[in-house]
C-alpha cells in the first residue's frame, strides 16, 4: 500500500518537474543580469551562499513530506522524470540505507560529501583568488580547497568531499571532483533518505553567477557500479545579505556524544519500521 | 582501497615528519628547505619581496608552517618575558587558574580539546597544529589546518562583532591592515585551551593578533593575549611563519606544489562504536548486560574494544 502511495506521489511531482524544466530549468535567472567580478575579470564567486529549498537534503529526488523532511520537488533535472537511475541491481541497497535512515552519515557529524554539501542547510563562505577557491561550511568545520591551476587529481588519495579541480568555461566555474572514500562505516550519501554511490563516483560541478545575489549549481553524477547513466542536479543558492552575517561554528559533534551517552542517539531522528 | 588510503596516510604523515625535521634542525625562515632526492640546497637564495594582492597589500594565501608547541609554558613556547623582551616567558596565570592548569595537565588530559576533533582556538591553533592553509580574498581570510581540519574565518570588513552572549571555538575574528600588518581583532572565544599541555583559558579571553609579511616566505605573528579572569595581566605570544617549499614526493612536479589533503578526525572517532545501537552507538545492543542503561558501553562492541574499555564519558 505504502509503495503504490509513494509511486503516484512521484509520478505527480516529476509531472511537475518535467513542465519546469520545459519553461528553462529552475533556478535560471535572466541571463542579461550584471553580475560582480574580480580584479582579473572572472566571475566573483566570493561571498556567504546558502540554499533556500531545505527539502533536499532529507531527499534529492521528488518527494511528498514525512517526519523531519520537508516536502519538495527534487532537484534532479535529468532525467526528465526527477529520479536517479540507479542499476536495477543497486537499488536494494537503497531502500536498506532507507531503513536504517537514522544512520545517516550527516546525523553522525560525518563529512556530506559532494554535492551534498552544497545543499544542506548551513551557509558557507567561498574565498576565491586566481588559482585556487577555498570553501568554509559551517557545519563541522568542513572545507574544500578547489585548485584552478590545470592539474590532475591526486593519485591514490581519497576524500569525503572528493578532490576537485577546476577550469573556467565562459563565466562557469567548472569543477571536476573525483577520488571519493569508500569507506563502508563512513559512506556519503547525497541525501538523508540514503540515495548513495560508490567509490567510482565522478561528479562534475558548474558554479554560474546568474545575477547580483543568486547562483546556480549544477552538478553531474556519473557512477558505473550504481547508476545506468549520469545524472544531474540544478540548485539555486543565495547570497547572505543580512547585515554582520557570518558562518558560525556547528561542531556537531558535541551534540551527537551527548545524547549518545545518555542512551538518547536514536531520537535525532524517528525510525519507522517497514 | 583501504590498503591505498593506509599508504597514504603513511606518505602524509612522512611529510609531516619530513617538515617537522625541518623545524628541528632551526632553518631559519626564507631559506630553501630540503628538496626532495636533491639534499639541501647549498647556498640559498634570498626570499623574495611580499606578495601582494590587487588592493596591494599583502597575500597571505598559501601553505605555512608554524613551528610547534605542545607547551606554551615551558619557557620556549614564544611568551615574551616582559622584563628581558626574550621569548622565554611563562603564562602570567593567578594562583587559582595557576592550580588549574597544574589539575588539567594531571588529571583531564583526555577533555585536550582538539582530542575531541574540535577547533583549538586563539592563538592556540598556530602553536600546536603545525601546518595550514591560508585563502586569502577581498572579504575575509580563510585558514584551513591539518590538525582537525579545522577552519577560521578573519572578516576584513570592519563589521562589528557577533552579541557578546556568543562562543565560538575560534572566536569571532574581525582583522584591519595597518601597513603591511593584518590586524586581528578577536573576542567571544570558548573557554579552552593555549597548547596540548593543559593550560587551560576562561571564556573571557580577548585576543589581538598581528600577521606581519616579512618577505615572499615569511610572516612574523604576534598574539596580545589577555584573560581577566585566569591571568594577571596580558600576555604576548610570538610565533613565526614560514611558507611550505618543501614538496614531498608525492606532490613531485605539481603546479601546486604542496596541497593540502582533508582530514576526518570525527570520521574516526571511535566512542561512538562503543555505545549501543539503542542509544545511539554501533554495538549490538544484544551485547549489553540487561542491568546496564542504555547507551552504557559493553566490552566487546563493534570495533574490538578490549574487555572492560571503556569510552569517554561513560558511566563510571
Amino acid at each position: 500500500m505504502r509503495s503504490i502511495v509513494a509511486s503516484s506521489v512521484a509520478v505527480f511531482v516529476s509531472v511537475a518537474v518535467v513542465s519546469s524544466v520545459a519553461q528553462g530549468g529552475r533556478g535560471q535567472a535572466p541571463a542579461a543580469r550584471a553580475i560582480p567580478r574580480t580584479a582579473d575579470g572572472k566571475p566573483d564567486l566570493s561571498g556567504i551562499w546558502q540554499v533556500l529549498d531545505n527539502s533536499l537534503d532529507g531527499n534529492i529526488e521528488p518527494h511528498a513530506a514525512s517526519y523531519g523532511v520537508h516536502g519538495g520537488q527534487g532537484a534532479i533535472v535529468d532525467p526528465p522524470d526527477g529520479t536517479i537511475p540507479y542499476l536495477p541491481s543497486a537499488l536494494a541497497k537503497r531502500q536498506e540505507n532507507y531503513k536504517n535512515r537514522a544512520r545517516d552519515p550527516v546525523a553522525y557529524c560525518f563529512k556530506p560529501g559532494v554535492p551534498r554539501i552544497t545543499y544542506i542547510p548551513f551557509p558557507f563562505q567561498i574565498t576565491q583568488t586566481p588559482k585556487m577557491i577555498q570553501i568554509s561550511y559551517e557545519f563541522v568545520h568542513n572545507s574544500r580547497s578547489i585548485y584552478i591551476n590545470a592539474s590532475d587529481h591526486l593519485p591514490g588519495i581519497d576524500f569525503f568531499n572528493g578532490d576537485s579541480r577546476a577550469k573556467w568555461e565562459g563565466d562557469t566555474l567548472v569543477v571536476d571532483v573525483a577520488d571519493f572514500n569508500d569507506d563502508p562505516q563512513h559512506p556519503t550519501w547525497f541525501d538523508s533518505t540514503g540515495n548513495y554511490h560508490s567509490d567510482a563516483l565522478h561528479v562534475v560541478e558548474r558554479w554560474t553567477r546568474s545575477g547580483p545575489d543568486t547562483m546556480v549549481y549544477r552538478a553531474t553524477m556519473e557512477d558505473p557500479k550504481v547508476f545506468s547513466r549520469p545524472w544531474t542536479i540544478e540548485v539555486l543558492l543565495y547570497r547572505h545579505l543580512e547585515p554582520n552575517f557570518r558562518i558560525m561554528e556547528y561542531e556537531c559533534q558535541m551534540f551527537k556524544e551527548k545524547l549518545v551517552r545518555e542512551g538518547k542517539g536514536n531520537n535525532l531522528r524517528v525510525v519507522e519500521s517497514e | 582501497m583501504k590498503n591505498t588510503h593506509r599508504a597514504i596516510r603513511i606518505a602524509i604523515g612522512l611529510a609531516a615528519v619530513l617538515s617537522l625535521g625541518q623545524i628541528l634542525i632551526g632553518q631559519a625562515p626564507g631559506q630553501a628547505p630540503v628538496q626532495p632526492g636533491g639534499g639541501r640546497g647549498g647556498d640559498a637564495p634570498a626570499a623574495g619581496p611580499v606578495v601582494r594582492g590587487p588592493d596591494g597589500k599583502p597575500d597571505f594565501t598559501g601553505y605555512w608552517i608554524s613551528a610547534t608547541k605542545t607547551n606554551i609554558n615551558n619557557g620556549r613556547g614564544g611568551i615574551i618575558n616582559p622584563e628581558t623582551g626574550a621569548a622565554d616567558g611563562k603564562i602570567p596565570y593567578n594562583p587559582e587558574w595557576e592550580a588549574k592548569a597544574a589539575d588539567t595537565a594531571k588529571n583531564h588530559m583526555f577533555d585536550e580539546p582538539y582530542a575531541h576533533c574540535l577547533p583549538a582556538g586563539v592563538p592556540t591553533n598556530f602553536g600546536i597544529q603545525m601546518g595550514f592553509q591560508a585563502v586569502h580574498d577581498r572579504n575575509a581570510i580563510v585558514f584551513a589546518w591539518d590538525t582537525v581540519g579545522s577552519t577560521r574565518v578573519i572578516y576584513l570588513d570592519r563589521r562589528k562583532h557577533v552579541p557578546a552572549k556568543i562562543r565560538l571555538y575560534q572566536g569571532d575574528s574581525i582583522g584591519h591592515w595597518e601597513g603591511d600588518t593584518l590586524v586581528v581583532d578577536t573576542t567571544s572565544q570558548a573557554a579552552g585551551w593555549w597548547d596540548a599541555s593543559g593550560a587551560v583559558h576562561s571564556d573571557a579571553s580577548h585576543v589581538v593578533e598581528k600577521f606581519t609579511a616579512k618577505d615572499a616566505n615569511t610572516v612574523a605573528y604576534e598574539a596580545l593575549v589577555d584573560d581577566p579572569v585566569a591571568l594577571t595581566r596580558p600576555m604576548t605570544v610570538t610565533d613565526n611563519f614560514r611558507r611550505n617549499l618543501n614538496v614531498p614526493l608525492g606532490f613531485k612536479n605539481r603546479p601546486t606544489g604542496y596541497e593540502q589533503t582533508e582530514t576526518a578526525c570525527i570520521e574516526g572517532e571511535q566512542d561512538i562504536d562503543l555505545y549501543t545501537e539503542s542509544g545511539g552507538g554501533f554495538a549490538k545492543d544484544r551485547e549489553a548486560a540487561s542491568d546496564a542503561p542504555a547507551g552504557s558501553v559493553q566490552p566487546g562492541g563493534r570495533g574490538g574494544a578490549p574487555a572492560g574499555g571503556r569510552g569517554r564519558g561513560g558511566p563510571p
